[in-house]
């Protein structure tokens, strides 16, 4: 009989993977890839909890008042002590899962023939892109989480974002209101979804420059402003913003329009580097996308849509340095004896189990992961909505 | 003759994987003993021509090693009882294609009812939906079609007919018809659960015989 070596329907098996490496085959491979600091301002929390209730003490900025000026003889008042606020609320379950058969177990077995590389190589190979799926879509998940909460202070699930699952939930920052800004009628940067036509009152450099005022005055001293980058592209072509870079470049012009003109010549990183120079504050820039999968019953086939992570038309304002947690989970292990193998990612947070069902030859991986990006300063928090 | 394609240019891709469930869980001992072969009348070439796809889930008998589709279509259009003569249904995902000939009715109560059935005199394809030429009154006196209604293939033409067979289950895989194809064999799952949306619209009627598999929704 000449066989190939891959025809096990497990694919863990055909891969030299077993129920007592599967975590160590993880481990290995994926040490690095997700395991960086991936969501800017937020940490894993150290421990993990046991239930789907967090509690966030909230971030003070420790202002100390002076001494008091006292005649030599006389004691000082007593001071008070600051207080903390604690903040609570619920983490939410996602889990995805992955299916294999033996249809394309043979398909495998197909290419092995084709490409003659090595069962083992070519099972791994496989192993890693199916773990490597699973895992993204969990990285993704929580780049989601942490671009909704510091540009909406808030992560809703809607049809839009978690078809087919758990819907009309609504996790909050606790930004207070006040903190929250949006510009209506001609004051609005734009007046157009598209953003082809600017609000005739809008002037966005003072918008921004009036949320670090308020920031300034609450003791912050560096100050992070976060747009997504179509955003920040838009801004950079907003007339006013033109004629501020302009004028910063040269303040003898003779008028904006000069300015202007000297400004729309500058290359996009030119104006970049020109837009922050503006503010006392650093400029971060967020480019990411995500995606959810829907089945179109029209073409009978699965749709994948994609959506901007960071919010469109945003200006979040924050403190710069650490602003939250990511508050984890402990999953909960199967028993002893599971015909499976299981392995743990993200400081523990994920599950990931893998079965199969030797009548069917289907095999199954599955992934479990309890969590939220928790911003732990919402107090100094600000949103500027500018559309 | 030789008929490699030695001195011919050209390329083709084929795709491997990338597949979408539609089975969520089959159980253990959900899948009928033996599966079957796909019921041919006529001739094979005719009834299963290269290309065909028989999508996972289609609804099918299995009876004697015989595996005979129950044709479901999902009309997209309404039908006004005396006036239409041309019935509208969703092109994508049916368990097989419908060629003039054809005989359909609505789906009845139960599989047990009986009702008009019609034989089909044309079929066109236009903007993803399937013209089958019925005529007025198709369905009997007075009977008009909604949107979301299901017509099904029926024993024949006329009135007090039943539906063409009474599934025994669903398909568990896709088959796919290749060139030089002769005959084809699938089996069929009767305890499982299956996301409906991906599959040929499916009765009420036939969703009420097969009682140990779960329709679940998107």
């Amino acid at each position: 009989m000449n066989a190939t070596g891959l025809n096990y329907h497990d694919l863990l098996q055909a891969a030299g993977v077993n129920q007592g490496n599967f975590q160590a085959f993880i481990d290995g491979y994926f040490a690095t890839k997700y395991n960086t600091a991936m969501w800017d301002g937020f940490e894993f929390d150290a421990a993990p909890m046991l239930d789907y209730t967090y509690t966030q003490f909230q971030a003070e900025l420790k202002l100390n008042v002076m001494a008091t000026y006292v005649n030599p003889d006389s004691p000082a008042k007593m001071k008070s002590t600051e207080g903390f606020s604690e903040l609570s609320g619920t983490i939410p379950t996602m889990k995805s899962a992955l299916v294999r058969d033996s249809k394309e177990q043979r398909e495998l077995m197909k290419m092995q023939m084709a490409s003659g590389d090595a069962t083992v190589n070519l099972a791994i190979s496989q192993l890693y892109r199916t773990l490597d799926q699973l895992l993204g879509e969990h990285v993704n998940s929580i780049s989601y989480q942490r671009n909704q909460m510091v540009s909406k202070g808030k992560l809703e699930l809607l049809d839009a974002n978690n078809p087919g699952g758990i819907k009309n939930i609504t996790f909050s920052a606790q930004i207070p209101a006040a903190n929250i800004v949006t510009k209506t009628s001609t004051a609005k940067w734009w007046t157009d979804t598209t953003r082809g036509t600017e609000g005739s009152a809008s002037d966005p450099i003072a918008d921004i420059e009036a949320e670090i005022q308020k920031m300034q005055d609450a003791g912050v001293s560096a100050i992070t402003i976060e747009m997504d980058k179509l955003t920040l592209k838009a801004t950079l072509g907003h007339t006013k913003v033109l004629a501020a870079i302009g004028y910063n470049l040269n303040p003898l012009v003779a008028d904006a329009t000069v300015a202007k003109a000297i400004a729309s010549n500058l290359s996009y990183n030119q104006k970049v580097a020109a837009f922050q120079g503006l503010f006392e504050a650093t400029l971060k820039v967020t480019d990411q996308i995500a995606a959810v999968e829907t089945f179109d019953k029209t073409t009978m086939k699965p749709v994948s849509t994609q959506m901007r992570s960071f919010a469109a038309n945003v200006v979040s304002l924050y403190p710069s340095g650490n602003i939250g947690k990511i508050k984890h989970v402990l999953p909960i292990l199967p028993a002893q004896g599971f015909q499976g193998a299981t392995a743990r990612y993200f400081n523990g947070s994920l599950l990931m189990r893998t079965y199969s069902d030797i009548n069917t030859n289907v095999q199954y991986f599955n992934t479990e992961q309890a969590l939220l990006a928790v911003i732990d300063k919402p107090k100094y928090f600000h949103i500027l909505n500018v559309l | 003759m030789n008929t490699d394609n030695y001195g011919v240019y050209g390329s083709e891709t084929k795709e491997f994987g990338g597949t979408f469930p539609v089975w969520k869980n089959i159980d253990n001992e959900g899948i009928e003993d033996n599966g079957g072969t796909f019921k041919v009348i006529s001739s094979f070439a005719t009834e299963y021509p290269t290309g065909t796809i028989i999508p996972t889930g289609a609804p099918v008998n299995l009876s004697g090693g015989i595996l005979t589709i129950l044709p479901t279509y999902e009309v997209t259009d309404i039908y006004a009882a005396t006036v239409a003569t041309v019935v509208k249904v969703k092109a994508a995902g049916v368990a097989k294609v419908p060629v003039a000939g054809n005989i359909v009715m609505l789906a009845p109560a139960t599989v047990g009812t009986t009702g008009t059935a019609i034989a089909v005199s044309a079929v066109a394809l236009a903007d993803g939906k399937y013209e089958l030429t019925v005529g007025a009154a198709a369905f009997g006196s007075g009977v008009a079609l909604a949107v979301g209604d299901i017509l099904v293939g029926a024993t024949a033409a006329g009135s007090g007919k039943s539906i063409l067979t009474v599934p025994t289950g669903l398909l568990r895989r896709e088959v796919y018809i290749g060139a030089g194809a002769t005959v084809a064999t699938g089996a069929s799952v009767f305890h499982g659960n299956i996301l409906v949306d991906r599959i040929p619209p499916i009765p009420a009627c036939v969703k009420s015989v097969l009682t140990m598999i779960k329709f679940t929704p998107e």
